[in-house]
């Protein structure tokens, strides 16, 4: 008679507020409960579906645009209402600018404290502000309401089961602690050089090892604007390197910052939503519901750390392969090109000539030439990728400018037809190979054995 | 004339590793000098930041077809701060790419600036070279230079980017950073991170 009567007397339908339409999106809230606890914590969803190719926006935007604004105040009952993210997808925008939100249907999760003993429901009302944007952006304000039936003595909590396996899923996807996927995750700040600041990100676990398309999104710091993080792997750990700008020049520099970063694409089981919905909705064999699999790959860790600054040496990866000890090597190897093609060009010099004293004869000699000469590209461009990782982006472009000149001395070499002019010419061709090497060895920063702690000290001020 | 591909690999490598370098977006720091430039204004008048020295000079990035650049403009939120501070030199930069749907011709733009009473200059950066040199990621924009050419303030105009509060109760960045540059103070917050549209590079 009990469950007669319950299932006689629960609300039917899903609890969802009423639809806002805009050519651009939808949006509504959406509970999980038929019938919602009076007092205690209270998930809510804002529930967006976008037009194909429209966004709306994670808690760090990006370089554009704003995260939605939504206020509870029209509903006394209800407070400390708190959005929260699912993991976000990243876009890509003309100019070499990005934003960081979601496209399609998403729903961010609501936690909030409601208030509301001895009342049967509850008339929510919440204002909206939020952002959605293609090449466009369009803002809009919204009052969302939603008419919530509440539980009470003899009227126990029900879960809506439309909406709560739909929760559940959306709740999953939000981004769970390091711990829960057997991780651990760490940074640490590089400003040894202040006018350069990194960041590094490490992820460490089972999960980051397995990860196929890890991306890391750091939320907004007061300190820094952060460049696009590069990813390198290494035992069994995913390391982000992000290059960083001052928002200010600093006066000191700080001995350790509070840093949040979130990091998509992991392998691993999904974190356990709890909550309504948690223990059933039409969970697939990896415990994800379908709403939520397949969306952004992979699962997703937040996490919330006090970064020190380390201002010695940068730290190296953690199998040094791409570390700034490859810098001495990568200049010898750039110096044993360069020998290599001083050799090529005395051998064109002093070697078997043709008729018209210009070529060695015989296809062997071309053959082990033409060997020759790959092998010594080869070498460039092997050196290129640590030298790009290790040294600062005008450093860089000085060492790519001499190799530029090392090769269009060679072309013109080759067209010359006066051996003064090819001597000349293969003179720039060893100077060039040279400033590339001195370049990048004078640039490589000597290696710390113990990278010291930053302690605050002035910055000198910069120069006019 | 024999091939030699050894050069030709080297040469086309390099060349695509200078491009690619120079694809990298920088961007202006509070404190740092800020980069000069020679724009043409709407009028087909070139402007020169360095003919400002001495001067504060506030640089706004901007795009009508921008609702945030719209509202400030119907809100006569810059043209109202351009007035109160007669000291201050006020430059709207557009840095839209000319492909861009949002591109208009330097005499749509002044029509818009005219409709909404705008009388500071607005400069054309149509390859977003200026653009990139400060780091503009949206519109609005908002750089102060000092009287010494060092950037003092880079961010958001205000703290409302949905626009719903009364303008008399958002904090509004760059006047309050112009109240402190006149007062002897340092500017704080002297960086916010910017709202608005992405710049239509």
């Amino acid at each position: 008679m009990a469950v007669v009567w319950v299932a006689l007397c629960a609300p039917t339908g899903a609890v969802t507020g009423p639809l806002v339409e805009n050519p651009e999106s939808t949006v509504r809230l959406i509970s999980p409960w038929a019938a919602a606890p009076a007092e205690g914590e209270l998930w809510l969803g804002l529930a967006f579906t976008t037009a194909p190719g429209w966004h709306v926006y994670w808690k760090n935007s990006g370089d554009a645009g704003y995260p939605p604004v939504l206020s509870f105040e029209a509903t006394p009952e209800i407070a400390a209402a708190e959005i929260l993210y699912p993991a976000p997808e990243r876009y890509d925008l003309p100019g070499g600018l990005v934003s960081y939100g979601y496209e399609g249907e998403v729903v961010y999760p609501v936690r909030a404290r409601l208030a509301a003993p001895g009342r049967e429901r509850l008339e929510i009302a919440a204002d909206l502000d939020y952002l959605v944007c293609e090449v466009d952006c369009v803002p809009y304000s919204a009052r969302l309401t939603l008419d919530q039936p509440l539980a009470g003595p003899g009227r126990p909590a029900v879960e809506d089961p439309e909406t709560a396996p739909r929760m559940s899923a959306w709740r999953d996807r939000l981004p769970a602690p390091p711990e829960a996927l057997g991780l651990a995750t760490r940074a640490v700040l590089h400003i040894s050089d202040p006018e350069r600041p990194s960041l590094d990100v490490v992820v460490e676990g089972a999960a980051a090892a397995g990860a196929e398309a890890p991306e890391l999104f750091l939320e907004t710091h007061e300190l820094f604007a952060a460049g696009d993080p590069a990813v390198e792997r290494s035992a069994g750990a995913l390391v982000f390197r992000v290059p960083l700008e001052w928002r200010e020049v600093p006066k000191e520099l700080p001995e350790s910052v509070e840093w949040a970063w979130t990091v998509t694409g992991l392998a691993g089981p999904a974190a356990a939503g709890g909550g309504p919905g948690a223990a059933d909705g039409g969970r697939d064999a990896t415990g994800k519901h379908p709403e939520a699999a397949g969306r952004g790959g992979g699962a997703a860790i937040e996490a919330r750390r006090t970064v020190p600054a380390i201002s010695g040496a940068p730290t190296p990866a953690p199998d040094r392969r791409w570390s700034t000890a490859a810098l001495v090597p990568a200049a010898w190897a750039l110096g044993a090109v360069a020998a290599l093609l001083a050799a090529l060009g005395c051998w064109g010099l002093l070697g078997p000539r043709t008729g018209r004293g210009r070529q060695p004869a015989g296809g062997g000699d071309r053959r082990l030439r033409g060997a020759l000469g790959f092998a010594a590209l080869a070498a460039v461009v092997g050196q290129l990728y640590p030298l790009a990782l290790a040294l600062p982006s005008d450093t860089l472009a000085a060492v790519e400018l001499s190799l530029l000149a090392v090769a269009l001395a060679a072309w013109a070499r080759r067209a010359a037809r006066r051996p003064a002019l090819q001597a000349a010419m293969l003179a720039v061709i060893l100077l060039a190979a040279a400033a590339a090497v001195g370049i990048a060895a004078r640039a490589a920063p000597e290696p710390a054995a113990e990278p010291p702690v930053a302690s605050s000290r002035p910055v000198s001020e910069p120069g006019g | 004339m024999p091939k030699n591909h050894g050069s030709i690999g080297v040469l086309a490598l390099a060349t695509a590793c200078l491009l690619a370098g120079a694809a990298t977006a920088g961007a202006v720091s509070v404190g740092e000098t800020a980069p000069a430039f020679t724009l043409t204004d709407l009028q087909g008048e070139e402007r020169s930041l360095a003919d400002l020295q001495g001067k504060m000079v506030v640089l706004e990035w901007v795009n009508p077809k921008c609702p945030f650049s719209d509202r400030h403009a119907r809100e006569k939120t810059m043209t109202g701060l351009a007035a109160e501070h007669a000291e201050v030199v006020w430059l709207g930069i557009n840095s839209t790419n000319p492909d861009h749907s949002n591109y208009l011709e330097p005499s749509e733009h002044a029509e818009w600036a005219s409709e909404n009473g705008i009388d500071y200059a607005i400069l054309y950066d149509p390859s977003g070279e200026v653009g990139h040199a400060y780091g503009a990621r949206t519109t609005p924009h908002m750089f102060v230079i000092d009287e010494q050419g060092k950037v003092a303030y880079n961010g958001a105009i205000d703290d409302d980017p949905p626009g719903t509060e009364p303008p008399a109760e958002r904090t509004n960045y760059v006047a309050g950073g112009l109240d402190d540059h006149v007062a002897g103070r340092t500017v704080d917050p002297g960086s916010t991170k910017p709202y608005g549209c992405n710049v239509k590079y």
